[in-house]
């Protein structure tokens, strides 16, 4: 199968596309790996004028990011947004997203254009007027100020994404349920929500993602008490004695969680990323 | 994804009048928190801007009286508000045009020679979870004066660029990152796209006659051309809105050549509290996307259609 897949192409038109493959590999995969080559750099290896390749390698910049940045603060805010704003975004959208998916509503269309309109709300346009009446109502650098902005786009992309994996849950599994007696929430529940597995975590993942990485909304939300730790690496290049090592240690600490992601349910998050484009 | 195979058959018994009644009851239930949240999420903070863009140019955060349409006056005839969109369309064709051309190559090329392989998809997924603040550091790291490690290498070969603080390479800079950050991911949605064409289809065309370069060209293109105006869309939604690298590298400069539209705003309203005239720019920035999202959905109806 995969033989006859790569027929067509000539020998010497497969070396130039390997070759532009692997330009494009290293183009791709060499600025994060001297990231992470930095945060491991001793202090005094790191302030050399050039580049430095060969060092023995330290924890020293990630126990300094702790111990004389606050690091677990930020730490905590951005975890408790999160898996907040992904759990709220799960438990509203699955209810919404298995009617949409057994219902042959006539305005379905509008629904879904609204809910595309929802993900795509640029983000300036709900922090500002979010500012202002948070302003008024003092949940200005609360966690709930985040995860309230958060809401319409975590809750639009997974009505969407979670309505793709219901649809591929056949409705005999409704029907059998039924026959038992189990009433809607509990065939939502127990029965369909467990069958569509896979795509929950995607879901899931894709949410905590969108919280996790956003800048905007701590930026012009939160302030001391309530930064996430995208907004505390900022803040850390305001300081005159911070070390690029150490930037860099923040850097890769806020990547890890993802990348950690991405090894291990990698397979579930490009059946979501694919779900919500081009399935 | 394998639940995506499997295709649900259409109901085949007749549901009786109650049971139907009875089922819209639920559904409508059952949709109701989401349509909550998304009337207080979306229109509520929308209709609250509208209000606010109505009232005095600065300093008043609350809603009063409205006062007319001169923040909209302002707007219209502010030259600084057509640069900036001016900026944000340069940059969305610019990093678009490069990631849609160089994805769909190396889309082409990968499902070629390395068809449907995890290890691939998993590479290629990297970058575009990356947290964009955690890249725009690594990149003002890479661009540091003499000593980063793109500057310094680049210097050694006589290329002696302040990359950031001029006009047209600052704005390169940003496009590139764009590029960089998302060209894989545009790589993996157009391979998932790529698993729906046939192999007939290529042997087919390739029995007449055409060349590798020819059948992806006239035969696999057109074929996932809906695929590719979503793809489009996807980046369009994020690249409007690109804020964290303008932030962390060049806080719209030199002078205003990076001041594109979603950091032009964030500077009117948080960095001068010109909070009325602040919520009329982002009123325009609302509305462009929309109409701009309305747009693309109408092409990639029109190419379903075909």
């Amino acid at each position: 199968m995969s033989r006859r897949r790569t027929d067509g192409l000539g020998p010497v038109a497969k070396v130039l596309a390997g070759i532009f493959l692997l330009v494009l590999l290293a183009f791709f995969t060499l600025p994060t790996l001297y990231a992470v080559l930095t945060a491991f750099q001793p202090p005094l290896v790191a302030s050399r004028p050039s580049p430095q390749w060969l060092f023995t390698p330290t924890l020293d910049s990630f126990r300094s990011l702790f111990v004389d940045y606050s690091f677990i603060g930020p730490l905590l805010n951005s975890i408790q947004s999160s898996v907040g704003s992904s759990l709220l975004a799960v438990v509203i959208a699955a209810p919404a997203a298995y009617a949409l998916s057994r219902g042959r509503s006539s305005n379905a269309g509008a629904m879904g254009f609204w809910l595309l309109c929802a993900r795509a709300l640029p983000a300036i346009g709900v922090s500002i007027p979010a500012y202002a009446i948070f302003n008024q109502l003092g949940l200005n650098d609360t966690i709930v100020a985040l995860l309230l902005v958060y809401l319409p786009y975590n809750v639009a992309l997974a009505t969407i994404l979670l309505r793709v994996f219901l649809d591929g849950v056949p409705r005999e599994i409704d029907e059998a349920a039924a026959i038992d007696g189990a009433g809607p929430v509990r065939t939502l529940v127990r029965v369909i929500l467990p069958v569509a597995r896979p795509g929950v975590a995607s879901v899931g993942i894709m949410t905590f993602l969108f919280a996790w990485n956003n800048f905007l909304f701590p930026l012009v939300l939160t302030g001391s008490k309530a930064a996430t730790v995208p907004l505390a690496l900022q803040q850390f290049l305001g300081s005159y004695t911070l070390q690029w090592n150490e930037v860099m240690a923040g850097v890769v600490l806020l990547s890890l969680p993802l990348i950690l992601l991405a090894v291990t349910l990698g397979r579930y998050l490009v059946g979501g990323v694919s779900a919500g484009s081009v399935k | 994804m394998t639940v995506l195979d499997r295709h649900a058959p259409a109901p085949t018994r007749r549901m009786s009048t109650r049971r139907r009644a009875a089922s819209a009851a639920w559904r409508r239930a059952f949709l109701t928190p989401l349509l909550v949240v998304l009337a207080a999420t979306t229109v509520l903070p929308l209709l609250y801007m509208l209000a606010l863009s109505l009232g005095p140019r600065q300093g008043q955060l609350t809603v009063g009286a409205p006062q007319g349409l001169h923040n909209y006056r302002d707007l219209l005839t502010s030259t600084a508000v057509w640069h900036a969109l001016g900026l944000a369309v340069v940059f969305l064709v610019g990093a678009l045009v490069v990631e849609l051309v160089l994805g769909l190559t190396a889309a082409l090329l990968l499902d070629r020679l390395l068809p449907g392989n995890p290890v691939v998809r998993t590479l290629l997924l990297w970058p575009a979870v990356l947290p964009p603040i955690a890249v725009a550091l690594v990149f003002k790291y890479l661009l540091q004066g003499d000593v980063g490690l793109v500057s310094y290498y680049l210097a050694q070969v006589g290329v002696d660029q302040a990359w950031l603080t001029e006009p047209v390479s600052a704005l390169a800079v940003i496009v590139a990152i764009d590029v960089w950050q998302y060209t894989p991911f545009v790589i993996l949605l157009a391979l998932t796209a790529l698993t729906a064409v046939p192999d007939e289809v290529r042997e087919a065309a390739a029995l007449d006659g055409a060349g590798p370069v020819a059948v992806a060209r006239r035969v696999v293109l057109p074929m996932i051309k809906p695929a590719v105006i979503a793809i489009a869309m996807l980046r369009f939604i994020d690249a409007i809105q690109v804020f964290p690298t303008i932030y962390a590298l060049t806080r719209g400069g030199p002078g205003t050549s990076t001041q594109l539209l979603t950091y032009f705003n964030y500077q009117a309203f948080f960095g001068q509290l010109q909070f009325g005239y602040g919520a009329a720019i982002a009123v325009l920035v609302v509305a462009f996307t929309i109409v701009c999202v309305m747009l693309l959905l109408a092409w990639q109806r029109r190419a379903e259609a075909s």
